[in-house]
């Protein structure tokens, strides 16, 4: 049985900066995998691991800060502004709509992480097409819901397999 | 416990099985039919508002570039469309290749460009209008700043 932590203990702080920078770290990974897909901001999203780690041993608060930081961090050393602010935005929607089917208690980590992909993908589309102030990236849809299936499940899995095999570790001892 | 877990992963194939029906539904209604050459246009837009139209054509020996101010540069060869060279930081729209087919698009985000083929019949686009609408309150001329 998982026990939540509560965020305000050392022991919690500790291992919230471990998740995070294992997001830092999947995040660099990421880019060194050839992974071409036409549109700015849709990835593997392998960062995504951890959060859903951290969704489901912390919480939705604590991933989306989580979350924050891993950007925050990949940004800054890595990237620029302009990958900053789009991947604010996947990160955002993706949260959104996995703390929704999370709630639901109706699937599974790797069905959470599929809502979370698809949904992350929907939102850099929409940007896009914002930004751009064109329709023509709605032509992408199709591609984009079956690439966030894909790789929903694969982080799903990866995922899964992480909570459940450290959860010995994220359980509170202070209880 | 046991019993729950069996219908969440139930619930995750219906999750994914919902998905692929409507991504295949968006794909028949977008990618349908085809269209003969001569009603497709090569439109390059820059922040919604369309600065170069061109007639497609699918002719081998055709070899037209378009060199926009953004330091894009579009061509358009033997029926396919491509961004040949780009100053953007990503380079993407390099990366995403050739398109050939009415509703395909390159886009630069960067700069905010969008080179697309469209069927010249179905010009009930918002940016189209705003061409057609084009008077001089805007003050803006349709060529990229």
């Amino acid at each position: 049985m998982m026990k939540k932590v509560r965020y305000n203990n050392a022991e919690s702080t500790a291992l919230l900066a471990l998740l995070a920078a294992f997001a830092a770290v999947l995040s660099y990974v990421e880019t060194l995998i050839p992974f071409n897909i036409w549109i700015p901001g849709v990835k593997l999203g392998l960062a995504n691991i951890a959060i859903v780690v951290v969704i489901y041993f912390y919480g939705i608060r604590e991933g989306f800060i989580v979350n924050i930081v891993r950007i925050l961090l990949v940004g800054f050393l890595f990237g620029n502004m302009f990958s900053i602010s789009f991947s604010v935005v996947g990160a955002l929607v993706s949260l959104l709509a996995m703390s929704l089917s999370k709630k639901t208690e109706l699937f599974t980590v790797i069905g959470v992480s599929v809502t979370g992909a698809v949904a992350h993908n929907m939102g850099q589309m929409l940007v896009s097409a914002i930004v751009v102030d064109s329709y023509s990236i709605i032509y992408y849809i199709p591609v984009l819901i079956i690439a966030g299936i894909i790789m929903g499940v694969v982080i799903g899995i990866v995922s899964s397999l992480i909570i459940k095999y450290t959860n010995i570790m994220f359980k509170t001892r202070n209880q | 416990m046991k019993a729950t877990n069996k219908k969440k992963i139930r619930n995750d194939m219906i999750l994914i099985m919902f998905l692929c029906i409507v991504a295949a539904v968006i794909g028949f209604v977008l990618y349908g039919a085809d269209i003969p050459d001569d009603e497709l246009q090569l439109q390059i837009l820059i922040d919604g508002e369309i600065v170069e139209v061109y007639k497609y054509t699918s002719d081998e020996s055709t070899y037209k570039q378009f060199v926009m101010d953004s330091g894009n540069i579009v061509v358009l060869q033997a029926g396919e469309v491509y961004m040949e060279s780009a100053d953007c930081p990503d380079g993407l729209c390099i990366m995403q290749g050739k398109i050939s087919k009415p509703g395909e698009s390159i886009i630069c985000l960067p700069h905010k460009l969008v080179v697309r083929l469209i069927k010249t019949s179905d010009n009930v686009h918002k940016d189209l209008d705003d061409k057609e609408n084009m008077t001089s309150t805007s003050g803006l001329d349709v060529m990229p700043r």
